[in-house]
């Protein structure tokens, strides 16, 4: 005897669990999403003990979830060179601008000698 | 266990070469010679940003990844000065040993700031550490090459069996920024004839190329991106790989004319009397040994031959 606890979005229609030996089960079906308010809060499935996930399960707000989280990526890169463009503070980091130096020669010992 | 580093500076890359105490070589490695500016991110170490005075910086290889606006291309003499602390840590970390004598190398073209560039070595903070090094000798870039060709002639790691001490011959230093031309009779060298010419090295060639970039490609390329090519053969932009080995093979072609024409217009008077011509450093794989043995360049390991002898130099300082 265990106790399985699911947290998921209210886009998923039916939840199944597919065992070891290949059968199939069907563990609930969202009925708010078939049909029922939709009142954006926690969603919960048939078969899933209602009090228990109350207890011991955070609720996901459907709001956290993205609608369609697998964006079209050339609209994706579109977007955001669009949005670099348009950064105005948007500067490449500079180096320290060295300054020139006038001084004195100062050679070392082993470099005035030069016999190698 | 005491260690000695010949740590050759170039504006090309920086080689490291470290012995023990014995005379055996350790290690043996090179990295570019840029930096670029970054900044830390709060809460991730990135145990590649080294912290230096007022910026952050990637240095070699990791540098290479950055905007061609942040990074910096070690073309003159302040730069070098004031960078060669990181290139220093660098090398240190790199090679997983602390030096207790340093030899490093100006060229002749920069030798009068030797003593500046020597203190600027000594005490220095990277990453809120402290290295101190008390035993450091800046000698002129050539000299490391010739105690390396005393030693093992145009062969490294094989010794010169025949060595006699009184050989003549001109050598010359071929570096990316700087070529080093030194003057050895009779199997010394003579202060008065070392001679450094700025702008003369690789890097010539590297502003053709980056020349012909921009009006190829419409890209502002660094002068190491540009070198990169020229070791490459080929100019990568956005996962595209363009065939450039006819032009870097032409543009390599016109340098060594010239420079052949520039060593027979200095010494020309002088190479009758000399046993032969040594090239070496980075710039010399681009030359063969002529038939007759008079144009020589070193078998392998060419553009470590000034840090090689930098360490033979320094191993007499323990």
């Amino acid at each position: 005897m265990f106790k399985l606890n699911i947290e998921c979005s209210k886009d998923i229609q039916e939840l199944h669990i597919n065992f070891a030996d290949g059968t199939s089960s069907e563990l609930g079906v969202n009925n708010e999403q078939k049909g029922g308010s939709d009142n954006e809060t926690e969603k919960t499935f048939d078969n899933v003990n209602s009090d228990e996930q109350k207890s011991d399960v955070r609720p996901i707000s459907s709001k956290s979830v993205p609608k369609n989280p697998r964006k079209n990526l050339t609209e994706f890169l579109d977007t955001q060179e669009k949005e670099e463009e348009k950064d105005p503070n948007f500067k490449p980091l500079t180096p320290p601008k060295i300054q020139k130096r006038n001084r004195e020669a100062n050679v070392t010992e082993e470099a005035k000698n030069g016999k190698y | 266990m005491k260690y000695v580093f010949g740590v050759d500076c170039g504006f090309g890359d920086v080689k490291v070469t470290v012995a023990t105490v014995d005379g055996d070589i350790v290690k043996q490695f090179k990295f570019p010679t840029v930096l670029g500016v970054t900044k830390e991110t709060p809460y991730l170490n990135d145990d590649k940003i080294l912290k230096f005075k007022t910026h952050s910086y990637y240095v070699g290889e990791d540098a290479l990844i950055l905007p061609s606006e942040s990074m910096i291309d070690i073309t003159d003499y302040d730069n070098l000065e004031y960078y060669a602390p990181l290139m220093m840590y660098k090398a240190i970390k790199m090679s997983g040993c602390f030096p207790d004598v340093i030899i490093t190398g100006l060229s002749k073209a920069q030798i009068e700031n030797s003593g500046y560039f020597k203190e600027n070595l000594q005490d220095f903070t990277v990453n809120d550490e402290n290295i101190k090094i008390d035993n450091i000798f800046v000698l002129p870039q050539g000299a490391g090459s010739k105690l390396c060709i005393d030693k093992y002639g145009d062969n490294f790691p094989n010794e010169v069996k025949d060595y006699t001490g009184t050989q003549t011959y001109v050598g010359c230093d071929i570096g990316f920024n700087t070529l080093d031309m030194f003057m050895v009779s009779n199997g010394v060298t003579s202060a008065g004839l070392f001679e450094g010419i700025e702008n003369e090295g690789v890097m010539k060639i590297a502003k053709k190329i980056a020349k012909h970039i921009k009006n190829d490609f419409h890209r502002d390329i660094t002068l190491h991106e540009a070198k990169d090519i020229i070791d490459s053969g080929f100019y990568k932009v956005r996962g595209t790989k363009h065939d450039m080995s006819k032009i870097v093979g032409e543009v390599k072609k016109d340098y060594l004319k010239e420079l052949l024409a520039l060593v027979e217009k200095r010494y020309g008077k002088i190479l009758d009397k000399c046993d032969f011509v040594s090239l070496s450093g980075g710039g010399s794989t681009m030359f063969k040994n002529t038939g007759d043995n008079f144009l020589r360049t070193p078998k392998t390991k060419h553009e470590f031959y000034n840090s090689i002898g930098f360490c033979l130099f320094g191993l007499k300082k323990l």
